[in-house]
């Protein structure tokens, strides 16, 4: 399943859970200080119909 | 009587804090606005253990080439967090790709004597710091040493605010 997930700033990502979840930890980490763990970024994503 | 005093626990006062921050830039012929996340405020958490000017001036540097200055212009309350505004200014060189809008003008929110506005805009934040920009381009040697003479000219219009917080109610 593909997930799509969006920050408050306007940045978008979307792919596999593993991938967003990576793409979100590294965008709240360089361009927000924040660190999120696996289960937060997820958390926020939302699932994409097939 | 006099009551004994007993040795507790500090107080230990802590609070959300975030660090909004305007990148801006002149190229020459307009003030623009940009950042590693568009022409937009961008949105950084602060944490116990880093000045906000030091972790922003980090954040910036690690994320842009050329940052001329980084001055903390303003703060407020908003959604539950104080929000300290900064304004980063780079060299238009260094915008590179990053998406940039021309700087419009906006008036000032304004407070009365004992009460903060009830909306404040970004543009509004945005012409606060600039205002704040221009009377430091007047009275800071550093800041006036730093600027290029397209920021000066450009500043030239813009009322210099250092202490115009308050209006009469």
């Amino acid at each position: 399943m593909n997930y799509k997930l969006a920050c408050d700033c306007g940045w978008e990502t979307e792919g596999a859970e593993t991938e967003i979840v990576e793409a979100t930890q590294e965008h709240g980490r360089q361009l927000h200080n924040m660190e999120l763990t696996f289960q937060e970024a997820l958390a926020m994503a939302q699932p994409l119909k097939d | 009587m006099v009551a004994e005093l007993v040795p507790g626990l500090p107080i230990d006062i802590l609070g959300p804090v975030r660090a909004e921050v305007f990148v801006v830039a002149h190229d020459g012929t307009q003030a623009l606005l940009t950042g590693p996340d568009g022409p937009q405020p961008w949105h950084i958490e602060t944490s116990n253990d880093e000045h906000p000017l030091d972790l922003v001036r980090a954040m910036a540097t690690s994320t842009m080439a050329d940052i001329q200055l980084v001055h903390s212009t303003s703060w407020r309350w908003d959604r539950q967090s104080v929000v300290l505004s900064f304004l980063v200014v780079i060299a238009a060189e260094a915008i590179g790709a990053m998406d940039r809008i021309p700087i419009r003008r906006a008036d000032l929110a304004r407070s009365t004597a004992h009460q903060a506005p009830a909306e404040i805009g970004s543009n509004q934040i945005l012409e606060h710091a600039l205002r704040h920009l221009a009377w430091l381009a007047r009275e800071d040697e550093v800041v006036a040493a730093t600027l290029s003479e397209a920021w000066k000219t450009e500043l030239m219009t813009y009322v210099p605010s250092p202490f115009q917080q308050l209006e009469k109610t």
